[in-house]
């Protein structure tokens, strides 16, 4: 005699008929429900049915809470994650290689706090509105950046004329029927160069702020979740766009967290309300990246070397739905 | 013998990490940096690596401030360094950029500088050779067949080969036509490399094609391949002949039949660049690195990736010895041998007399090996005569190029219940000991054998490599049977033993 809500069993397992004891509802089981010709009968049966079960399992859960026992852990893609070889922190050894790595790749002499990060934010040929006004959000947020147009400018040509000019970075936003949809950053001078699929792109009128809240603070930068090596690479480089030295007064915040190979970015202001809450004001923009490409060096799509691609072999690559790669 | 023993594959990679690897089927790969991580710097990548000789005692490492190091395998140490750097003197030029290419010729060392110069470094500073290739070089290559040849070519460099003699060239490629257009059709020679069996010379170019220079016939290529979209990144003569192995910037391993004319197989699994590709002159191996930070080895026929192992760092060339195998070699196996005959031992006592008799006489034939002064003891033969049976797992295990991913599984699988081999001893099969047993035994950890025991195994061996030639058909059923084992009960056990049996 399986009873329907029995503790023992998960929701939603095995029922026959019987009412349950415990919540004293009389109910059908979800079977015999369905055997019902009439439609709006075997609706209303349904719900009740439904209900009974909801209630089941809200009582299981305080029990359970009451008992003390732990929270369970739901299953999801991200808890079930497929490990990943390149995780970092595996062993001694492997850590401290790349540790020397990080002290010497291309990127290091941000890290290292020599040279102080200067940016060029251009566009795609004929920027319209939005993308025009997201580029000028882009300055508005990182220290030390200009927005130009290209002029008709070739990738290469423009990364040149940024080493000469002493920039430290190049961002090249695409678009797309009116939206932003693309967006390549080159760290100069000697690469490497993340294309990041641009996507969700909310400048701030749209989320009813105004750009002139953002303040020419240097902000701090958090980021989250990058656990593999290409991970661990694509936020460095987004690190780099930034000043080393955050400006903990103006309260600015930006955030690139990383959930399932998706990149979201985020920028705030944070107020310290007593000594335990803090308040939070979206500042804007917002969007959500997703990387398609690390190359090694400046950008040369036809004959550069990538370090990362998952052009072409996206079936190849993506065996698993709990698989994933920063 | 025991310095061959040690890493089979040297990695070379970024800031001048130098890594041994061992690779062997079914076990975790070894791999250790022997350059010490403190003597790191952004100058010194790691960019050429090759054999100072044919012995392959040493490798010559050539880094990207053109310091050539010499690093001694036997003795596992950095024995010599010298600065290959070319100052102004005789006309030539200054050399600049990383060394792209290096060899050993006539017991002198030649190098070449990306900025063109190819040098035979003499004692005597009159003595050097110095040459220009009128232009960048991507990579220099030494001829297999003619070892007074090497070859260079770059971006908007065509091939030329040199003789080391004098100094002088020998072939200087010439351009193909233009095109319909009547343009120019760019050059880009990223690298090249002499076939084994003729003195044709393959060059890969970035721009996505392969062409093949016969230098006795013609200036111009023999053979065009045009790869469009895929530019190449490295070459690689493989043991095919004919075929050669392009590794391109995006990833993937294609591999070219010059004779066809076309693309023949392609090699998957790759997320970045393959900065290198060594294919084994006999066995069936192609070993890549590449800047996706992964070592891999691909099956040549079967197109199986058979090994990938994270190695942290962005590798860009990789040297294989000669004897390299995924298969433990020969002093591997015999300690394995032991160890798994000692095991059988343990695990089951009784022996099957007829069986034993079969093999009695090959024993006698056989020289007694004595280990360590113990003698071997009569009393035991009987039980030696076990190992015998075990010969078809070891072609299994060896012969086979199994996927290690899969095998370490498949001994897991049996090396989980240890209790279930508890179980099969208790029950006394009357067969003698069987193919399933002697996987578990070997790696369920067994208390040291006794000393007598350790002799018998030694006698063993031979036999083992006697059978290898009957043996090796049986090897693939098996294997697909292998699948089938993974519970270990008794009926499947004695199942398996039957259908051995029935083979025999």
């Amino acid at each position: 005699m399986g009873k329907k809500n029995d503790p023992e069993y998960d929701s939603g397992s095995s029922s026959d008929g019987e009412n349950d004891d415990s919540t004293k509802i009389p109910t059908r089981s979800a079977e015999s429900v369905s055997s019902i010709k009439n439609k709006d009968v075997r609706r209303r049966e349904y719900a009740k049915v439904k209900k009974a079960k909801n209630k089941a399992k809200k009582a299981l859960r305080k029990k359970r809470e009451a008992e003390g026992a732990p929270k369970q852990v739901p299953h999801t893609i991200e808890s079930l994650r497929v490990p990943d070889e390149t995780t970092v922190n595996i062993t001694e050894e492997k850590q401290l290689e790349i540790e020397k790595d990080h002290e010497l790749d291309e990127l290091s002499t941000y890290f290292s706090q020599e040279v102080e990060p200067k940016v060029l934010i251009t566009y795609c040929d004929n920027p319209l509105k939005k993308t025009r006004i997201f580029g000028r959000e882009l300055t508005r947020m990182i220290p030390n950046s200009i927005s130009l147009y290209r002029n008709r400018s070739g990738t290469k040509k423009i990364c040149q004329s940024a080493i000469r000019e002493g920039f430290t970075d190049v961002i090249i936003i695409n678009e797309d029927m009116k939206q932003p949809n693309g967006l390549l950053l080159i760290h100069l001078p000697n690469g490497p160069t993340a294309h990041f699929r641009l996507s969700n792109v909310r400048i701030t009128p749209e989320l009813k702020r105004n750009h002139r809240e953002i303040t020419d603070h240097k902000p701090e930068v958090i980021l989250n979740n990058f656990t593999t090596r290409l991970g661990l690479t694509v936020s460095r480089m987004l690190a780099s766009l930034f000043h080393f030295d955050p400006q903990f007064r103006g309260r600015r915040a930006v955030t690139f967290h990383n959930q399932r190979d998706y990149i979201f970015f985020r920028h705030h202001r944070y107020e310290f309300k007593n000594g335990k809450r803090v308040a939070l004001r979206e500042l804007g923009p917002r969007f959500t990246m997703k990387l398609r490409s690390l190359q090694h060096g400046t950008f040369d799509s036809k004959t550069g070397e990538y370090e990362w691609t998952s052009e072409g072999r996206r079936h190849e690559i993506e065996t698993s739905r709990r698989k994933f790669f920063l | 013998m025991s310095f061959k023993d040690d890493f089979n594959l040297f990695i070379g990679a970024k800031y001048g990490i130098f890594k041994g690897v061992k690779a062997t089927d079914g076990q975790p790969l070894i791999s250790k940096s022997i350059q010490s991580l403190k003597h790191l710097s952004k100058e010194s990548d790691l960019t050429a690596l090759a054999w100072s000789n044919g012995d392959e005692e040493d490798i010559l490492i050539g880094l990207s401030n053109q310091v050539v190091k010499t690093y001694d395998t036997k003795g596992k140490a950095f024995t010599f360094s010298t600065d290959a750097k070319l100052y102004d003197k005789s006309g030539v030029g200054v050399s600049n950029g990383a060394i792209c290419g290096l060899t050993r010729f006539d017991g002198v060392l030649v190098t070449a500088a990306e900025s063109g110069h190819v040098r035979v470094l003499r004692y005597n500073e009159e003595d050097c050779i110095n040459i220009f290739a009128n232009g960048p070089i991507s990579k220099m290559r030494h001829s297999i067949s003619n070892p007074s040849t090497i070859g260079t070519g770059g971006l908007e460099n065509e091939l030329k080969l040199w003789d080391l003699n004098t100094g002088k060239l020998s072939f200087e490629a010439k351009n193909v036509p233009n095109d319909f257009l009547q343009l120019r059709v760019k050059v880009w020679v990223t690298d090249h490399v002499f076939l084994p069996s003729s003195d044709k010379v393959a060059v890969g170019s970035r721009y996505g094609y392969v062409r093949l220079y016969d230098p006795k016939a013609q200036r111009r290529p023999v053979i065009k391949v045009d790869m469009p979209e895929k530019a190449v990144n490295c070459i690689a003569a493989s043991s095919q002949d004919h075929t050669v192995l392009c590794g391109l910037t995006k990833g993937d391993i294609v591999a070219v039949d010059m004779r066809m004319g076309r693309t023949t197989q392609n090699y998957k699994g790759f997320t970045g660049a393959v900065r290198d590709i060594v294919c084994h002159p006999t066995e069936p191996y192609i070993v890549s690195v590449g800047l996706d930070r992964f070592l891999r080895i691909h099956h040549l026929t079967t197109k199986k990736l058979l090994l990938k192992e994270y190695i942290v760092s962005r590798a860009s060339c990789v040297l294989m010895r000669s004897d390299f195998s995924l298969q433990p070699t020969k002093s591997e196996k015999e300690r394995k041998g032991n160890k798994r005959a000692s095991d059988d031992l343990l695990s089951d006592g009784q022996s099957d007399h007829e069986e034993a008799q079969q093999f009695d006489d090959i024993f006698n034939s056989m020289e007694v090996v004595v280990d360590g002064g113990k003698t071997k003891s009569i009393k035991n033969k009987k039980l030696a005569t076990k190992q015998t049976s075990c010969t078809p797992l070891k072609k299994k295990k060896t012969n086979l190029i199994v996927n290690p991913f899969a095998t370490p599984k498949l001994s897991q699988e049996n090396s989980s219940p240890m209790k279930s081999t508890m179980k099969k001893n208790s029950v006394k099969i009357d067969e003698d000991s069987d193919d399933d047993l002697m996987i578990v035994s070997e790696t369920v950890a067994n208390p040291a054998p006794a000393v007598s025991q350790a002799t018998e195994e030694e006698d063993s061996e031979p036999d083992e490599a006697e059978g290898d030639s009957d043996e090796f058909d049986d090897v693939e059923e098996e294997e697909s049977e292998g699948g089938d084992y993974k519970d270990d009960t008794i009926t499947t056990v004695i199942k398996s033993n039957n259908d051995n049996k029935n083979r025999r």
